[in-house]
């Protein structure tokens, strides 16, 4: 499986001008809008890491591919460790450090919409693209964004963070955040099934 | 090494139909086909790329599902159709084939691409149809590979070129246990190359012989049709009726030379066995 990851590694290298837009604009969010720059980069790197999947299953390049030593499964499980661990960890990154700046318990929130959002699109887009490769889920991804933005904005409208905060974080309820957790597995769980099976009808 | 039965593989207006198929160690057999054959098909329900409907395929005694991962570092495949991501250059896929290949040969890889002129900073996508196939087989060589499986690698290629991949192959067979499985629309790459081969049509095969067989005992005779009622049909394997002539495909040369000595016999090749079996009758 390493190869795949040397792999997306380089497909990630040849992105790297849309990459450093991304990283811009997040950086331009740092200092407008902090909410939205703990979320949008996680959820981009989510969105563009699923987009190698599409890369990997043209004809002539997945022809190639699916001959190389490893499985189709490990190929499926790589995918979502590339789309789902480093949008994680951006995200954590970037909470942490808007945290240091502003206040820990204003990133709490964001932090956990960008965990969710980026889980969510890998587990959503990757079967998709397996299925119907770019063209057919570009509508996907454009609404994956809006949908991100749109909970930002009505939960920053309707809602006042410190409640979200005390509901969440002051509660001291651990059992919150395990419903989440376990929630988000089951839905990676069955995600990871159906593109398996997917992957295992495609032909090249 | 390979041993495929009773394959059947359907699409709308194509079938591919194998009873029976088998690649013993060390050999080098090859695959003839028009366009359409099925020779592709076959390709790639061999390493896996499409699903059969029914019959087995075994790759080192069991199905390309259940080969390990060191199973498959066995195998070594170029498809025509196939290659890398065209955005990396060959620097970075000799990253990827080092981490994918146990046994890959850093040493042999630039060897053979410096050998085969391939640069090694410029993306795959800048490469000419020879330079991508010479870089494909450079990968499908340097890994330990026990079984080649090649499907047309050397069209495109002019004739030095195609010359160097005979050298390149034949170095490969020079370690034992290793055999190749080789498709080529190139008569002389088969002639050359294989031991033995099997003529494809319409996704079924008609013929199974050897390249020594095919030389030695096969032969093309040259007739009219008054002559061709009078030849024994013992050993006609396929007639071809020409507006300047017919030509009658005979797997014993010999017979005819001696029974029929005003006839014109000559040896046969692929070239001639392919049109006489594909456009004449069997």
């Amino acid at each position: 499986m390493k190869a795949l990851f040397i792999l997306d590694w380089q497909w990630l290298k040849s992105m790297k001008f849309y990459l450093l837009i991304i990283l811009g604009l997040s950086l331009l969010y740092c200092f407008v809008h902090p909410t939205l720059a703990v979320v949008f980069m996680p959820v981009m790197l989510a969105i563009t890491m699923t987009k190698s999947v599409s890369d990997n299953l043209q004809r002539s390049t997945g022809a190639y591919l699916f001959t190389l030593p490893f499985t189709r499964k490990q190929y499926v499980f790589e995918k979502y460790i590339i789309s789902i661990v480093p949008a994680l960890l951006t995200s954590f990154i970037f909470a942490y450090a808007l945290g240091v700046v502003n206040s820990f318990s204003k990133m709490g929130i964001p932090c956990l919409i960008a965990c969710i959002s980026a889980i969510l699109i890998a587990s959503l887009l990757i079967p998709l693209t397996i299925k119907f490769k770019d063209n057919g889920i570009l509508v996907f991804r454009l609404l994956s964004i809006a949908i991100v933005v749109m909970i930002i904005v009505i939960a920053e409208s309707f809602t006042s963070p410190d409640v979200l905060n005390s509901a969440l974080f002051m509660s001291h309820s651990p059992w919150i955040f395990l419903m989440i957790g376990v929630a988000l597995i089951v839905i990676i769980f069955i995600s990871m099934f159906i593109s398996n099976r997917l992957i295992q009808r495609r032909e090249f | 090494m390979l041993n495929i039965q009773n394959l059947k593989k359907e699409y709308p207006g194509f079938s591919l139909s194998i009873d029976q198929f088998h690649l013993e160690p060390n050999s080098i057999t090859g695959i003839v086909g028009l366009n359409g054959a099925g020779k592709s098909t076959l390709f790639k329900a061999i390493c896996g790329l499409i699903q059969i409907n029914s019959g087995t395929i075994e790759l080192f005694g069991q199905t390309f599902d259940e080969l390990s991962k060191e199973q498959k570092e066995n195998l070594g495949v170029l498809f025509n159709h196939a290659t890398f991501s065209r955005y990396l250059n060959i620097a970075h896929c000799k990253k990827v084939l080092k981490a994918a290949y146990s046994h890959f040969d850093e040493a042999l890889f630039d060897q053979l691409c410096k050998q085969l002129n391939l640069p090694y900073d410029k993306p795959l996508s800048s490469f000419s149809t020879g330079m991508e196939v010479r870089f494909k087989l450079a990968t499908a060589l340097t890994h330990e590979a026990k079984l080649l499986i090649l499907d047309e690698p050397t069209a495109g290629l002019d004739i030095i070129a195609r010359n160097k991949t005979y050298e390149c192959l034949q170095d490969f067979m020079e370690k034992p246990d290793r055999s190749i499985l080789i498709s080529s629309h190139i008569a002389s790459d088969l002639e050359n190359l294989c031991d033995d081969f099997w003529v494809i049509h319409n996704g079924q095969f008609i013929l199974h012989e050897t390249v020594d067989a095919l030389k030695n005992q096969y032969g093309i005779l040259s007739v009219d049709a008054k002559t061709l009622d009078t030849l024994d049909p013992v050993a006609i394997v396929g007639i071809d009726r020409q507006p300047h002539g017919i030509k009658v495909l005979v797997s014993d040369r010999q017979f005819y030379e001696e029974n029929y000595p005003g006839i014109v016999v000559s040896a046969g090749n692929i070239d001639d066995l392919l049109t006489i079996l594909e456009q004449g009758e069997r």
